[in-house]
C-alpha cells in the first residue's frame, strides 16, 4: 500500500462536515478492495469484512475543517466564517479554496488570504493577530465575476498537498482526519491476508469536527459489541511540549471515564504483544473525538481511542510521522484479530 | 501575455535568490543576459550589470533586484526545529503555517505555531514575533537538524507561480522578478542609448547592491524597475490602497528612499500617455527602493521608478496582474526607444 499516495489523494479530497460526499467516495473506492461496502444519509462509509460474532467497530473520521463564504464587497474582496477548527493566525497569505459551484457542479476557485498590511495598520492592531472578519479572500475576479460564481454559503478549504519531511514525516492539510482513515485500510489489507472469527466493520464517520452525529448513528446501524476510535492527538514540539502532548514516534491510548477500562486495558496488552510501544494520556472527561459519541450510541458501546500524535494541528501543515501511522494499523489488526479470545459478556462483567 | 513572456516570468520565478544568497537566481539571469548578446560582469556584491553600449549616447542604467525576502538560519534547539531571522521585511503574522526551503539540497520544512486547541486568549490575540518561531524540517535533535539545515543556510518560502483569477499570478518573488523581465526585455530590443542592466543583489536589506552597481556604471539617468505594495481589496480606504493592480504601471513621485526627478517622471507620464501604455500614479509614500541608491550614487543622476502592483508583497503569496506586468516593459522600452524626444526636456 503506498501511504504517500494514498495520503495525497485522500488530503486532497473535499469534505468540510456536512459535505462529506466526495472524500467518502474515494474513501468507499478504496475500502471495496477488502470490505463489503455501505454508505449512509449522513455519507458515512461502513465497510465490512468477516461474518458473525464478535463484532467490532473501527473507526476515523472524514470531515474536514472548513470556511464559509458571506459576501463579496464591492471590489470584489470575499468575506468569510468559519465552519469550524479553523485557526485564523494561519491565514494571512495563505492560498485557500473556494468551492464555486456551476449548475450543482464543483468548481474551486483558488484564493489567497489577504488583510491590512503592517505599515497601514492602526497603532492599537500592530502586534496582534487579525481576527478572521478583518481578513478576505482574493479570488482574482471583479466584484461581479465573484458574486456571479461564490454565493454566500460557499465552502472554503485550506491548500495543503503532502509534503516529505526527514525521519519520514509528512506535513500536510487534513492529516486530521484521513490519516487515521489510512490506518483503517492498511489495518484491512493486513486482516485481509490473515484469519480471524467474527466481522469488523471500518466507518470513515461524517461530522466528527462539528457534532459527532456521524459516528453515533453509524455506531447505532454497525451494533458492534465494542469499538475502537481512531484519531489524532497532539504532537509534542516547539512550544507545545506540555504533559498533554505526545513524540510523534509511538501510538497513544487514552484513558478516563469516556474510555473503557477493560477495553483499553485489552488495547495496551495488545501493543504489548506485538512489541507495538505505547504512550498514555489523560481525559478526565471529554476526549472531544468520536470515542465520546460512541459510547452513549445504542444501550451503551464499549470505546477505546487509540491516537497518532500530530503536529500543529488543524493548519496547512499537520505533521506526523508514516511509520506511526503503520504501527497504529498494525495494532488494530491485532486488536480486532484477538477479539474472538475473549469470552462472551467480558466488557460487562465489572467484578474485577 | 505570450506564452514565451508567461514560460521566462515563471522561470525567474522558480530560482531563488533571498539577498545574500542570489546564487540560484544569479545564474540564471547571467545565462538569459548572454543570450541576449549582452556583456555582462559579476561584481563583488553579487550584482551582474549586463551591458549593450552604445558610446555616445546618453548612458540609462535600468535596476531590477534579483533578490528576495527570506529566512537565514541561526541555529537549532534540542528538539531539532530550527531557529531562523527574517531576511528583509517579512512580517511575522503571514509565515505561520508557511512552507519553505533551506539551503541548496532545498530541504523542506514548515513553520508550525501551538495549535489552537490548547492556545490561549493570549496566544490567540497577540501576534508571535520570528524569536518565537520555528522551522520544522522533521528532525529530532539539534545534531540532526543542523546536519541537514547548518547554521548561516539561507531558506525561502514554497509558492510555484500558479495562474488564477482574471490575468492574476501568485508566487513569492513577484518582488522583483517582474522587474527583472522587464530588463529582459529591453536587453532583447535595440535601443539608442548607451544601456546598462544593473540586477542587483540586497535590495531587501538596504539597496546594498544598487548603490555600488550605480558607482560603477555612472549613469546619466536611473530607472528602477520594481513591484510594489497594494492595498486596493478588503474595503480600504482610498488614500491607503496605494495602487490599484490592473490599472497598470504605477509611476511613483516619492518614496522613503528617494523623490524621483520632476522632469523624468513628466516624460515618462507623456509617454504612457502618447502610447497608450496603461500607468497609474503611485499615491503613497510608503516603502523604498534601489532608486534611493542610484539617485545618490558617484556624482548623482536623475531616477525614477516604474513599478507592478503587488498584493501580500513580501509573503508566501504575492499578486499581480500579468497585463500590469506587460506594461511596465512596454513603458520602459518605449522611453528608451523615443529616448531622443524627451532628452532634451530631462537634462535642459
Amino acid at each position: 500500500m503506498d501511504i504517500l499516495a494514498l495520503l495525497k489523494d485522500w488530503t486532497g479530497s473535499f469534505g468540510p462536515s456536512g459535505n462529506e460526499g466526495e472524500a467518502a467516495r474515494a474513501i468507499a473506492d478504496a475500502f471495496a478492495a477488502y470490505c463489503r461496502i455501505e454508505t449512509d444519509a449522513l455519507q458515512n462509509v461502513i465497510a465490512t469484512m468477516g461474518e458473525g460474532n464478535p463484532r467490532v467497530m473501527i473507526t476515523a473520521h472524514t470531515d474536514e475543517i472548513a470556511m464559509i463564504s458571506t459576501v463579496v464587497e464591492d471590489d470584489g474582496a470575499i468575506r468569510f466564517a468559519r465552519v469550524n477548527g479553523i485557526d485564523p493566525r494561519t491565514l494571512p497569505g495563505a492560498r485557500v479554496w473556494v468551492h464555486a459551484e456551476a449548475d450543482g457542479v464543483r468548481e474551486p476557485l483558488l484564493g489567497v488570504v489577504g488583510a491590512l498590511p503592517p505599515h497601514l495598520l492602526q497603532a492599537d492592531k500592530q502586534g496582534k493577530n487579525y481576527p478572521m472578519d478583518e481578513m478576505y479572500i482574493d479570488v482574482g475576479l471583479s466584484a461581479e465575476a465573484a458574486r456571479d460564481k461564490v454565493a454566500p454559503g460557499t465552502l472554503i478549504t485550506l491548500d495543503g498537498e503532502p509534503l516529505q519531511l526527514k525521519n519520514n514525516r509528512i506535513a500536510c492539510k487534513t492529516l486530521d482526519d484521513r490519516a487515521g482513515i489510512v490506518v483503517m485500510l492498511r489495518a484491512a489489507e493486513i486482516l485481509s491476508e490473515r484469519k480471524f472469527k467474527g466481522q469488523v466493520s471500518f466507518v470513515a464517520a461524517s461530522q466528527e469536527e462539528m457534532s459527532g452525529g456521524g459516528a453515533e448513528t453509524a455506531a447505532y446501524k454497525v451494533n458492534p459489541d465494542c469499538a475502537l476510535a481512531i484519531d489524532m492527538t497532539l504532537g509534542k514540539g516547539h512550544a507545545q511540549d506540555s504533559d498533554d502532548t505526545f513524540p510523534l514516534d509511538t501510538v497513544v491510548a487514552a484513558i478516563g471515564p469516556y474510555i473503557h477500562r477493560k477495553l483499553n486495558q485489552y488495547l495496551l496488552d495488545t501493543a504489548q504483544e506485538e512489541h507495538v510501544s505505547i504512550q498514555k494520556e489523560y481525559a478526565s472527561r471529554s476526549t472531544s473525538t468520536n470515542a465520546d459519541d460512541i459510547q452513549i450510541s445504542r444501550e451503551g458501546i464499549p470505546v477505546a481511542l487509540l491516537s497518532v500524535p500530530t503536529l500543529y494541528m488543524h493548519t496547512p501543515v499537520e505533521v506526523a510521522a508514516l511509520d506511526t501511522l503503520e504501527e497504529a494499523a498494525r495494532l488494530v489488526a491485532a486488536f480486532v484479530a484477538g477479539l474472538s479470545r475473549k469470552e462472551e459478556g467480558w466488557l460487562c462483567d465489572w467484578n474485577d | 501575455m505570450r506564452l514565451e513572456r508567461l514560460t521566462l516570468l515563471e522561470e525567474l520565478l522558480n530560482a531563488r535568490g533571498v539577498s545574500g544568497d542570489e546564487g540560484e537566481i544569479r545564474k540564471l539571469i547571467g545565462e538569459l543576459c548572454a543570450k541576449r548578446g549582452a556583456r555582462t560582469i559579476t561584481d563583488a556584491l553579487g550584482n551582474i550589470i549586463a551591458y549593450k553600449e552604445k558610446p555616445g549616447a546618453k548612458r540609462v542604467m535600468l535596476d531590477a533586484h534579483m533578490d528576495e525576502v527570506g529566512f537565514l538560519i541561526t541555529g537549532a534547539d534540542a528538539n531539532g526545529t530550527l531557529k531562523y531571522q527574517p531576511v528583509g521585511g517579512i512580517d511575522p503574522r503571514v509565515v505561520i503555517s508557511k512552507r519553505v526551503e533551506i539551503g541548496k539540497d532545498r530541504v523542506p520544512g514548515v513553520i508550525g505555531v501551538k495549535p489552537i486547541h490548547i492556545s490561549t486568549k493570549d496566544d490567540m490575540e497577540n501576534a508571535l514575533k520570528h524569536k518565537d518561531l520555528r522551522i520544522d524540517i522533521g528532525a529530532k535533535d539539534a545534531a540532526e537538524a543542523e546536519r541537514f539545515c547548518p547554521a548561516g543556510s539561507y531558506a525561502s518560502f514554497v509558492s510555484p507561480p500558479t495562474r488564477f483569477g482574471e490575468e492574476r499570478i501568485v508566487s513569492r518573488a513577484l518582488d522583483d522578478r517582474v522587474g527583472c523581465l522587464a530588463l529582459l526585455a529591453a536587453l532583447e530590443s535595440d535601443l539608442p542609448v548607451d544601456l546598462i542592466c544593473a540586477f542587483t543583489a540586497q535590495e531587501e536589506v538596504g539597496l546594498r547592491g544598487a548603490l555600488v552597481a550605480a558607482k560603477r556604471i555612472r549613469p546619466d539617468i536611473g530607472i528602477a524597475l520594481e513591484g510594489t505594495t497594494c492595498n486596493d481589496l478588503g474595503d480600504v480606504s482610498s488614500e491607503k490602497q496605494v495602487v490599484a493592480l490592473g490599472k497598470g504601471v504605477a509611476i511613483s513621485f516619492m518614496d522613503n528612499s528617494s523623490i524621483a526627478h520632476p522632469k523624468l517622471r513628466a516624460a515618462l507620464t507623456d509617454c504612457a500617455e502618447v502610447n497608450g501604455i496603461a500607468h497609474q500614479i503611485k499615491r503613497g509614500v510608503a516603502g523604498g527602493n534601489d532608486a534611493g541608491a542610484i539617485q545618490r550614487a558617484y556624482s548623482g543622476c536623475p531616477t525614477a521608478t516604474l513599478s507592478v502592483p503587488c498584493r501580500y508583497i513580501h509573503s508566501a503569496n504575492s499578486v499581480a496582474n500579468l497585463s500590469d506586468i506587460e506594461s511596465q516593459s512596454e513603458l520602459v522600452i518605449a522611453f528608451l526607444r523615443d529616448f531622443a524626444q524627451y532628452e532634451g526636456r530631462i537634462f535642459e
